[in-house]
């Protein structure tokens, strides 16, 4: 994703006076709100929810807001610009550890277990250098993650870590996803840590995944999403979160059971989207729990890190 | 007395937008915009331990390399392009082309060649600057006197000499308004090339601390850039009130 | 009696082509000047008196002909020579100061420094410059500035100095300075000179020979020998009839030239060869008194 624009969004952010939201009411009497969200196939979801009208039988008229990138929600709620958005765990910790008062209401996207059994994990790093096997092996090595001092990061060097490595030994550089095979192939970096649809492209043209740093090698039942909004909000006007929390409840329910209503919604919501891809995509991620433990995990890993002090403020998070 | 003058004109804006930051930002618990005080009274812990030498050091580096690199090609090739009006017609268009294209977008593809360590954030920093110090080369060729050409070849000044005596000082008042303009593309840049593939870095801290929460933390980093863009602008004026002196004095004169 | 000559001209002939258009500016010019003379070429304005001078300075290539220096065919500006061009405000470096201007030719020649420094220093006194050395040309008067120039081409020791209407430029006061100035050089310093003017007066008043061109395409009118004495003076010499008659004879035939007359008949020279005063370069060269 575009970093600049990431800065450049949270500069805006900082500079329009908090509290230009806050939403009105449409014509036919609902409530107007606005979630932000990452731009990513998933928000088809949300669609899906307002087509079952689980967000107008609440009195709700949301809007998707996905033209922010990923840091740039969480200023964005704070501010009051918009209501509710998506963030990881890692990041919402840390700004409750700096004192953003922001709190979980739903969870969102995750690595859970799926139906089958199986572990679906979102991320893994891949290699090409075949004597990279293991978490271990990518000691002295260089790694592209998405976003320094985030998930990938602390999951990979819990990785190592686990495996006997030291984490300091491993570089990490910061780079968009979709520039990492470019790297790799390049011998620029020695792992990228990726997603689907990349992890199949790849895999197929002979690279490898390094054993252990599958997300859920770190952190069992990772939570990768959260919806959240403000304190702020939670106080001025409790029934207005309650009712979100209550649709978003019933739309993850929802499309957790019926992932081909989603899978249909995709294309109204990203038409550049390669159709043999959209058949492809793993949709099982969406989490209708909100497990204290994975995030627990991540406080303590975060601790570990020295990324926040201690105690990680999980009960604040928590709704 | 001017000088004081000079100084004081040139300060009292600056100091009046700090005091007016200062006592709007004194009672603020937004946490995206601490107060001043808050932002100020991070910097030495900051910037001053360590961060000087890990980050700041490496991207002033990277910008003087990147911008000699440019400096030493856009002048080069605009002087030889704009002595002949035949290469001038054939590079003008391409360089129109190139010019327009914003160097961060070309970043994923500088990446694939030059890597991602600091020949990349060099190169990158060198594209985005190298294009106002050549055009403005190739007009300062174009700029330069006929009868001193002329007087040039009579005189039986070699290659080198006319080079550094009658293109490169004739060309100057042009090259210098190039270089001025790469400048702070420079500084720019070298914040943007630090978001990609970066491990150390003022543009790679700032957003370091934006995005783990340390919000007075990245005010201050924004506050040393602008003071870093400041001291460079100055020291830039200084070259170039030496360099053009003869130049000033010969516009005052007309 | 006659000196082997520093520059010769020979059956030059220029033609500018522009795509498919071809304007022939110079038609067959032919002269020489000997070592130490002093030579003017007048002509009507548009007489290609800048077109022989640039071809004659190697700044411009020749249709056929050639020119020589001391024999030997040029092709580009040659050593031995030094230009001083009209437009005194654009041929100095205005980045370098005085001395610098003066001293760069010789740096190129390799002077070793010390040579350099005499010849620099010699040469600003000798244009009565010696106190400006560090200031920068655009800081002086316009008739100081062509005295720069003209020291920096006295410095660079030419065996032959062109001058291509060097004070067309200047204010009248200033013009017979420099023309004196110009007297004093050559008698003192024994340089050869072919000056360039579409002054009439100024080309006998400075002359020991004055060469009339036609009008375009150019060739040579008439070679006009000025017999008058080699100590010239602003007002003495203007006031002698000899200069009036050289005047009104030069005078005439630029007059021809602006009709378009490319050939003199035979005894239409008869101004200059009635004269008894008839004075060879060489002879003139002897004259010559130091100043």
């Amino acid at each position: 994703m575009n970093r600049v624009g990431r800065t450049l969004s949270v500069l805006v952010a900082l500079t329009l006076v908090a509290g230009c939201g806050g939403g009105g009411e449409s014509a036919d009497g609902l409530r107007e709100v606005t979630i932000g969200l990452v731009p990513a196939a998933v928000t088809a979801a949300i669609h899906v929810g307002i087509d079952q009208k689980f967000f107008e039988q609440e009195g709700l008229k949301p809007s998707i807001e996905t033209g922010q990138g990923g840091a740039a929600l969480l200023p964005a709620v704070a501010s009051g610009q918009m209501e509710f958005a998506s963030s990881t765990p890692v990041s919402l910790l840390m700004a409750r550890d700096r004192g953003l008062k922001v709190r979980a209401i739903t969870p969102w996207t995750g690595d859970g277990t799926s139906a089958d059994g199986t572990v679906k994990s979102s991320n893994v790093v891949l290699a090409k250098d075949p004597s990279i096997r293991s978490a271990r092996d990518l000691e002295g090595r260089t790694v592209a993650i998405n976003a320094l001092r985030s998930v990938g990061d602390l999951t990979i060097r819990e990785a190592v870590r686990h495996a006997g490595g030291n984490p300091d030994k491993v570089t990490f550089v910061e780079m968009g996803f979709a520039d990492m095979p470019g790297a790799l192939a390049q011998g620029h970096v020695d792992g990228i840590w990726t997603a689907e649809p990349f992890i199949t492209t790849l895999v197929a043209k002979g690279h490898h995944a390094v054993k252990q740093t599958d997300n859920s090698d770190a952190v069992p039942d990772m939570a990768t999403q959260l919806i959240f909004t403000s304190q702020k909000l939670i106080d001025d006007d409790p029934d207005l979160v309650a009712a979100m929390t209550r649709a978003l409840g019933k739309t993850l329910a929802y499309v957790k059971d019926n992932p081909d209503k989603v899978r249909a919604r995709i294309p109204t919501v990203f038409a550049e989207l390669d159709p043999a891809i959209v058949k492809r995509l793993d949709l099982d991620v969406y989490e209708t729990q909100l497990r204290r433990e994975p995030l627990e995990r991540i406080g303590r890993l975060l601790e570990l890190e020295k990324w926040i002090k201690p105690p990680a403020d999980i009960a604040g998070l928590l709704p | 007395m001017r000088f004081i003058r000079s100084i004081a004109t040139a300060t009292v804006l600056p100091v009046l937008l700090v005091a007016a930051w200062w006592f709007t930002s004194l009672g603020s618990d937004d946490f995206f915009w601490p107060p001043l005080r808050d932002i100020l009274t991070e910097v030495p812990s900051t910037w001053f331990e360590g961060r000087l030498g890990a980050d700041v050091a490496p991207s002033l580096l990277r910008l003087s390399a990147g911008y000699s690199l440019a400096l030493a090609i856009g002048i080069s090739a605009g002087l030889a392009i704009g002595l002949s009006a035949p290469l001038r017609q054939y590079c003008e268009p391409v360089f129109e082309f190139l010019r327009s294209i914003p160097p961060p977008v070309l970043v994923p593809i500088i990446m694939l060649f030059a890597g991602i360590g600091d020949s990349m954030k060099i190169v990158v920093i060198a594209f985005g600057c190298v294009w106002p110090i050549l055009l403005n080369s190739v007009e300062g060729a174009r700029s330069i006197d006929e009868v001193l050409h002329d007087t040039a070849r009579v005189y039986g000044l070699g290659p080198a000499a006319r080079f550094r005596h009658l293109l490169l000082r004739g060309a100057s008042p042009h090259i210098v308004t190039g270089a001025r303009q790469a400048l702070s593309i420079a500084i720019i840049l070298v914040v943007i090339s630090e978001m990609f593939a970066a491990s150390n870095g003022l543009g790679f801290t700032i957003v370091q601390f934006q995005r783990s929460f340390a919000i007075p933390q990245m005010w201050s980093g924004i506050l040393l850039l602008g003071a870093i863009g400041v001291i460079l602008a100055l020291v830039f004026k200084l070259v170039e009130n030496r360099v053009l002196a003869w130049y000033f004095g010969l516009r005052r004169k007309q | 009696m006659t000196l082997p000559p520093v520059l010769t001209v020979d059956h030059v002939k220029k033609v500018y082509v522009t795509g498919d258009r071809s304007v022939e500016a110079v038609r067959d010019l032919h002269f020489e000047v000997a070592t130490g003379e002093l030579v003017c070429v007048v002509g009507p304005s548009g007489a290609g008196k800048t077109t022989l001078l640039r071809c004659i300075a190697g700044l411009m290539d020749v249709t056929s002909g050639e020119v020589r220096l001391e024999g030997s065919a040029i092709s580009g500006p040659p050593r031995g020579m030094a230009v001083v061009f009209q437009e005194y405000g654009r041929s100095l470096f205005p980045w370098m100061t005085v001395r610098r201007n003066v001293e760069l030719p010789l740096k190129e020649k390799k002077v070793p420094r010390e040579r350099r420094a005499a010849l620099v220093d010699e040469a600003l006194a000798t244009v009565g410059l010696d106190h400006v050395h560090d200031a920068y040309p655009w800081q002086l008067s316009g008739g100081m500035q062509q005295r720069v120039a003209i020291a920096r081409a006295v410095a660079y020791e030419p065996q032959i100095l062109l001058m291509d209407e060097p004070f067309a430029a200047v204010d009248a006061q200033t013009r017979a300075d420099l023309e004196d100035l110009i007297r004093r050089l050559w008698s003192r310093l024994g340089v050869t000179v072919l000056f360039v003017t579409h002054d009439i007066d100024e080309a006998v008043y400075l002359g020991e020979r004055v060469l009339v061109l036609s009008n375009s395409p150019t060739v040579v009118l008439e070679d006009v020998p000025i017999d008058l004495p080699a100590d010239r003076d602003q007002l003495a010499t203007r006031a002698l009839p000899r200069f009036a008659e050289l005047r009104a004879h030069v005078y005439g035939l630029v007059q021809q030239a602006k009709r378009g007359v490319r050939a003199v008949p035979a005894d239409s020279g008869a101004a200059a060869s009635h004269s008894t005063a008839h004075t060879t370069p060489h002879s003139a060269h002897r004259e010559r008194k130091s100043l």
